[in-house]
């Protein structure tokens, strides 16, 4: 466990330079200078009220200091840069970058992100088959401190491994895992938005499995989900996969197949993703009620 | 006694008991139970350390503590009670309404009191000075900028719009303006909700203004963000905007009806109806659908 004074002190030093305060000007009334000094060391740890203070006079939240909003940022560097490598199958540089970054201190997130980047890219290279890289990830994932330490990272790993499943065509074992996942507590905004990816995946997983029923159901709960949080990342694809279900049920009502058809091309119209705009122009055509120039 | 302490000490607390654990169970190996039961009460202030050690023993990230998820799900509704009331216009409601939880947090006192002084402006108890003057000095003494950011941005927004319906036009703009470049370290759904909206009630003052080609500009720079943020808060909204300007601009071009009809379908799609109906009233000749 890195302890999250030295994080916290680290980021009291950075906001108090960036704002050009001495110690001396931040302390005030507050505490003693020699004490704001280990503060930032990380050499005493604070009480969260004198904490709070400091935050309050540098004008910064308490959620963005135990956030660790700076190693938040240095994640998502990472995962970019990794993402961009491994989609343009440059496996490679993927092993090598992260081999480097391990060998640096890193927190638990980008360790977790490291393992699982290097994992899928040596099974992109087919240096490791699926099925062990599936035994590889579990291994990772399972170790205890990971869901609640790292929630996103846990969930990430899951799916790719429910990813290997379903690409193998192991739709039980696929299924499995996206029920699991459903079933656990999604308590921050991020984690929400997440499990709506994992409703679709779930969906999608279902109609290739054939279970029709099963998959309209979760695609009913990802639109119900995507309208009350606002989310738009999903709701065109899940209005889509909803039509694709009913023509398969052999939904008799027509109108409304073509309404989820309608419906989904302009959500993708809306929010400029066009080449799925492109799609059900191409392949649905003749189900959509009007269309645009 | 310090709010922050003693929301940390309810959340450890509430945690603590929904395992069923004691707190001896809690705090062995971390600290005495004489410790732990004044940190619970909000008498002691954690140290930083400490507070870390007690959420790992309860497998959850140090920030639940200070997010205080109970407070917030309180919050949220008592917000949704008041929105709805002053939806409706009960503004003697929301003047008398009293929290039934018990629970006084400082957020939710901060709530209370901005739809307090909006209340009183609606039912002429404030002139609209008086309002604005309040409103400013909620946001100014309670430090809120930092520490409830979209509540912050809320208080602002509402004077602007006082501004706006009291034909100061060019101080409502400059309100506007100064918002969409107010920028936070730190975000979250909320606070991207209430920017999101701001530039919405942008666009639609310059149009008000006459000011089209930047009311043009202004919806257009929120449907970017929308897209950009994957959030459908005020897309269907800014598209309608971006609607209404092309109809003044250009007439009964394409682009007009298709703005219309993309935010007709979106408010239909997130079950807004109320909107959805009124463009279907309002714009029907632009609906090339029923």
């Amino acid at each position: 466990m890195i302890p999250l004074s030295n994080s916290i002190g680290n980021q009291l030093r950075r906001i108090r330079l960036e704002q050009q305060l001495t110690q001396k000007e931040v302390c005030q009334n507050i505490c003693s200078q020699a004490e704001l000094s280990k503060i930032e060391q990380g050499k005493v740890s604070a009480t969260i009220e004198t904490i709070q203070k400091i935050a309050n006079r540098l004008n910064v939240s308490m959620l963005q200091l135990f956030e660790e909003d700076a190693q938040a940022v240095l994640f998502q560097e990472y995962d970019q840069g990794w993402t961009q490598l491994f989609r343009n199958q440059k496996f490679d540089a993927v092993i090598n970058s992260v081999k480097e970054t391990l060998s640096t201190p890193i927190n638990i997130n980008v360790y977790l992100l490291a393992k699982y980047f290097e994992l899928i890219a040596l099974e992109g290279k087919k240096r490791l088959d699926y099925r062990s890289c599936i035994s590889e990830l579990s291994f990772l994932a399972d170790q205890e401190e990971v869901w609640y330490e790292s929630p996103l990272m846990y969930i990430r790993i899951k799916l790719a491994i429910a990813n290997y499943y379903y690409l193998n065509h192991q739709f039980v074992h696929s299924r499995k895992i996206y029920e699991a996942l459903l079933v656990m507590d999604y308590n921050t905004e991020e984690l929400k938005n997440l499990r709506i990816k994992i409703l679709y995946n779930h969906a999608q997983q279902l109609f290739f499995q054939e279970d029709y029923r099963e998959g309209m159901k979760v695609t009913e709960i990802g639109i119900s989900e995507s309208i009350e949080r606002k989310n738009s990342s999903f709701l065109g694809h899940f209005f889509y996969q909803r039509a694709n279900f009913k023509e398969k049920l052999e939904f008799d009502e027509i109108k409304k197949i073509k309404e989820d058809y309608t419906l989904s091309y302009t959500l993708f119209t809306a929010f400029n993703l066009e080449r799925y705009v492109e799609i059900v122009e191409k392949g649905r055509n003749d189900y959509l009620l009007f269309k645009f120039l | 006694m310090n709010q922050l302490n003693i929301s940390i000490g309810n959340e450890i607390k509430r945690i603590r008991q929904e395992r069923n654990w004691t707190q001896a169970e809690l705090c062995q190996g971390i600290c005495s139970q004489a410790e732990i039961s004044k940190i619970e009460n909000g008498r002691n202030s954690p140290t930083v350390d400490l507070l870390q050690q007690l959420a790992e023993r309860l497998e959850i990230p140090v920030s639940f503590l200070l997010e205080n998820r109970k407070q917030q799900e309180s919050i949220k509704k008592i917000d949704h009670t008041l929105l709805q009331l002053t939806r409706e216009g009960n503004y003697e409601q929301i003047l008398s309404y009293d929290i039934t939880t018990g629970d006084r947090f400082h957020e939710t006192t901060l709530l209370l009191e901005y739809y307090r002084i909006i209340s009183e402006y609606r039912i002429d108890n404030y002139d609209y000075r008086t309002t604005s003057v309040q409103l400013s000095r909620l946001i100014e003494h309670n430090d809120i900028k930092y520490n409830y950011p979209d509540l912050y941005l809320r208080a602002k927004m509402a004077i602007a719009i006082l501004y706006a319906e009291n034909q100061e036009y060019r101080q409502a703009e400059k309100l506007y303006k100064e918002l969409e470049e107010t920028h936070f370290e730190f975000s979250n759904e909320k606070v991207i909700e209430q920017q999101l909206k701001i530039i919405y009630n942008h666009a639609k003052l310059l149009f008000k203004m006459g000011n089209f080609e930047e009311s043009l500009t202004t919806a257009l720079k929120g449907i970017h963000s929308s897209v950009l943020l994957s959030n459908a808060s005020y897309i269907a909204h800014l598209y309608y905007q971006k609607g209404e300007v092309l109809e003044v601009l250009n007439g009964d071009g394409e682009e007009t009806s298709q703005s219309y009809v993309i935010a007709y379908e979106l408010f239909k799609a997130f079950h807004m109806t109320r909107y959805a109906n009124t463009v279907k009233e309002v714009k029907r000749k632009f609906l090339f659908t029923e």
